[in-house]
């Protein structure tokens, strides 16, 4: 049965070169990058999680959103990406801190949707049963926002530096 | 009590401490002159990564703002790019009189205070809030 699943601009982190972006399930309190935040709080990574905020706002403010800088797409395959991906299609990328690892997707330098994530603890995060399981939901969001972006249900802004969408819109997931 | 979830931003900001501002922008800062070095050069990312004996993987890691650098690690960077990357205060001061381009009133804790006016200005969030009022959402 699908789980739907809308997209929350995420208010507090617009910046003049990045508006960040994240997706809310059905009934689930907050959305996933707040969910990741929460989990977060909880664990003893303060330090790290200062400086994971103040990243995405230096990237937001100053920098934009270089993917092979600043992102990651290593080992971030799973069984979701069986079949070859057609070409052009997005990825998933990943904001390392440490051992934490935020599953994200660059849609291009000023558009970027923070999912959830979580502490890294195999060498293989695709086995890890912290982070394994939001690789296969970010690479399942990825898709869907991809299909959205091409049915124009998300659209451009006259310079793709933001997108627009009906605050209504949701998908299956 | 549970905690206020939709809160969590705020909490987590009110945490957060001038040195973590300090680390990403110097970090990010590195990270932009090295990018700046490698395209001056004309060399691709895997051959960076060659040339520091790393992975293109350890390389990006390196250079994504978030890591720790070390000082040897630095080093490196500015031994195969043949160019600093970080430079103090004194040194540019150095540099100057050797030119003759330094002005004379300047003291180096002016210079370094000129040098570091983008990291000691006010961040646009305020960090400087205590944990403990955080604590109380």
């Amino acid at each position: 049965m699908n789980t739907f699943v809308q997209i929350e601009r995420l208010t507090d982190f617009q910046y003049q070169k990045v508006k960040y972006f994240s997706v809310r399930f059905e009934n689930n309190e907050v959305n996933e990058f707040f969910d990741f935040l929460n989990r977060m709080e909880d664990e003893e990574v303060a330090e790290d999680l200062s400086n994971l905020l103040v990243w995405i706002e230096e990237i937001g403010a100053n920098y934009g959103a270089i993917k092979n800088r600043f992102f990651r797409n290593e080992s971030i395959t799973t069984d979701v990406q069986a079949l070859p991906p057609p070409r052009k299609q997005m990825e998933t990328v990943e904001i390392l801190v440490e051992n934490i690892r935020l599953y994200c997707l660059v849609v291009n330098e000023h558009v970027v949707f923070l999912f959830n994530g979580g502490i890294k603890t195999t060498d293989d995060a695709k086995d890890c049963p912290n982070v394994g399981p939001y690789i296969k939901q970010a690479n399942q969001l990825v898709r869907k926002i991809d299909e959205l972006l091409k049915t124009k249900e998300i659209s451009w802004n006259e310079y793709q530096t933001d997108i627009e969408f009906n605050k209504d819109l949701e998908f299956g997931l | 009590m549970s905690k206020d979830k939709a809160a969590v931003v705020e909490r987590l900001k009110a945490n957060i401490l001038p040195e973590n501002y300090i680390f990403v922008r110097k970090n990010l800062a590195i990270s932009e002159q090295v990018e700046a070095l490698r395209n001056e050069k004309g060399w691709s990312q895997k051959e960076l990564a060659q040339k520091l004996g790393k992975t293109e993987s350890e390389v990006s890691r390196l250079l994504s703002g978030l890591h720790n650098l070390t000082l040897k690690s630095i080093a490196k960077l500015e031994a195969e790019l043949g160019s600093d990357i970080i430079t103090t205060p004194l040194e540019i001061r150095k540099k100057q009189e050797a030119a003759g381009t330094f002005p004379s009133k300047a003291s180096v804790s002016e210079l370094a205070e000129e040098l570091t006016e983008e990291y000691a200005e006010e961040p646009k969030t305020d960090y400087k809030k205590t944990g403990k009022e955080s604590k109380t959402n």
